[in-house]
């Protein structure tokens, strides 16, 4: 059987170390995991860092950077704009807010995504869901109608006043950005991307972005996926890290970042002309203070990329 | 059914706009800019939303009526004090904000409250005490929210 190698550079890893070591034996996948501490990066199948720890080691830390592809980055920043800065400098496509306490599912769950070259979907997040909503998008008319249809029924009184607020605005956002930024005609070229977002879009049948809305009693999952799979890593790297309005015509160009913003988990699952789904992840908190102090991961999922 | 509704008196040099809704790309300011003033005083207590385009609208806006004209935000809700923290370029240099809503949070009731405070009070960014009658006692509220981030928008 194949022994995929784990290279670990990071404290809040190794902790976790005993558990996800008999987690992963008990696994029965189509593969072993070894941990270490000293594979090579050129060696291991995939890097765990802690970033904080690289900055201090300068000369190890540019040497991960050549390995982006394999790296996953660990952090317990709760600033939303030192994440952006990672991310922009990084442009590493995992990196996991930790010390949370679904750490050590998360990774676990992580390394067997990763390796089986698979995406996280909603469900990862929401397995036993109280209420699922789900809504195609036919058009770009009467969005906010449809939206708050969407949230109806699912159950907030575990959170912060006017969470509602926050996800209509992520919602609103995330539609929008699948409506008019994904499609494009058979030569590849975007259809509306720089159309006024007051022009009303009908949709291709068949091509109409989904969206899906779980909760449980921890947990808000949304995932808006759209079927032309038009994002590019270079976008993404481009727009999330950075809140100014850039753009005169079309998007603003910051629904990404604000998003971001807003969420606690921000996954992007793409197959390159197939489909984008973005999933964000808000844990269910009383108290505002918690809701926006908690560490932010983010994920980006390209298997099936051909480079 | 508009997403948004705007009223405006004028007094004097003054315009007094009340906003109730949502800001998105369909934001029409077309009749605020009709009989312009030197002060526009903006209510924001019933807003409910900005979206992405809806800011760079709302920026637009304020560019059309020039750098000479002064903007006072009152009422601001917290998802607007968040995006106004967020995002660069949203509160323009002719815009304060003179009130906004606040989260604290009373233990003994296990409740939120959104709190209104006055710009003038934060003092070294630090929260001033909020108290509450709980069984005919006052018991003082926590800030619900981190003080350095959220009283970000007035470090300007």
């Amino acid at each position: 059987m194949e022994i995929k190698k784990i290279l670990i550079l990071s404290q809040s890893a190794l902790m976790l170390l005993p558990s996800l070591e008999r987690s992963m034996e008990e696994f029965n996948g189509g593969f072993k995991v070894s941990f270490k501490s000293d594979f090579t990066f050129e060696e291991a199948d995939l890097v765990f860092l802690d970033y904080t720890y690289l900055k201090n080691e300068e000369e190890k830390y540019k040497s991960a950077l050549e390995y982006v592809p394999k790296l996953a980055l660990l952090t317990a920043l709760v600033d939303h704009n030192g994440i952006n800065e990672i991310l922009k400098e990084t442009k590493v496509e995992h990196l996991f807010g930790l010390s949370g306490a679904n750490s050590f599912s998360d990774i676990r769950d992580f390394i067997i995504t990763f390796f089986n070259k698979q995406y996280w979907t909603a469900d990862t997040f929401c397995k036993n869901p109280l209420k699922v909503s789900e809504m195609s998008f036919l058009s770009s008319e009467d969005i906010f109608e449809s939206i708050q249809e969407l949230l109806l029924g699912h159950d907030f009184s575990e959170c912060f006043e006017g969470i509602e607020d926050y996800l209509t605005q992520v919602l609103n956002e995330s539609i929008l950005n699948a409506i008019f930024n994904a499609p494009v005609d058979d030569m590849g070229s975007h259809m509306f991307k720089r159309m006024n977002k007051k022009t009303v879009i009908h949709m291709i049948p068949g091509k109409e972005p989904v969206v899906k809305l779980l909760t449980d009693p921890k947990k808000i999952v949304i995932s808006i996926k759209d079927f032309y799979g038009t994002l590019t890593r270079n976008d993404i790297f481009d727009y999330l890290p950075l809140g100014e309005i850039r753009e005169k015509e079309g998007g603003a160009g910051i629904g990404m970042y604000l998003i971001f913003k807003y969420s606690h988990k921000f996954v992007i699952n793409i197959q390159p002309r197939k489909f984008t789904e973005m999933i964000f992840v808000i844990d269910k908190d009383k108290r505002f203070k918690w809701y926006s102090s908690k560490e932010k991961s983010f994920h980006l999922f390209m298997p099936n990329e051909e480079i | 059914m508009s997403k948004l509704k705007v009223s405006m008196k004028a007094d004097g040099d003054n315009r007094l706009i009340a906003m109730t809704g949502i800001i998105d790309e369909d934001f029409d300011y077309s009749s605020l800019l009709e009989n312009p003033g030197k002060v526009y005083k903006i209510d924001f207590n019933e807003l409910k939303m900005i979206n992405s385009t809806g800011i760079r609208e709302w920026i637009r806006f304020i560019e059309k009526l020039g750098p000479a004209v002064n903007f006072q935000y009152f009422n601001c809700p917290n998802i607007i004090i968040q995006q106004m923290n967020m995002v660069s370029g949203f509160l323009t240099k002719n815009a304060k904000v003179f009130s906004f809503f606040a989260p604290y949070f009373c233990e003994e009731l296990d409740e939120e409250e959104h709190v209104l405070l006055q710009a003038s009070e934060i003092k070294d960014f630090k929260a001033p005490v909020r108290k509450k009658l709980v069984d005919g006692e006052e018991v003082e509220m926590e800030f619900d929210a981190i003080e350095e981030q959220y009283f970000k928008f007035l470090k300007r």
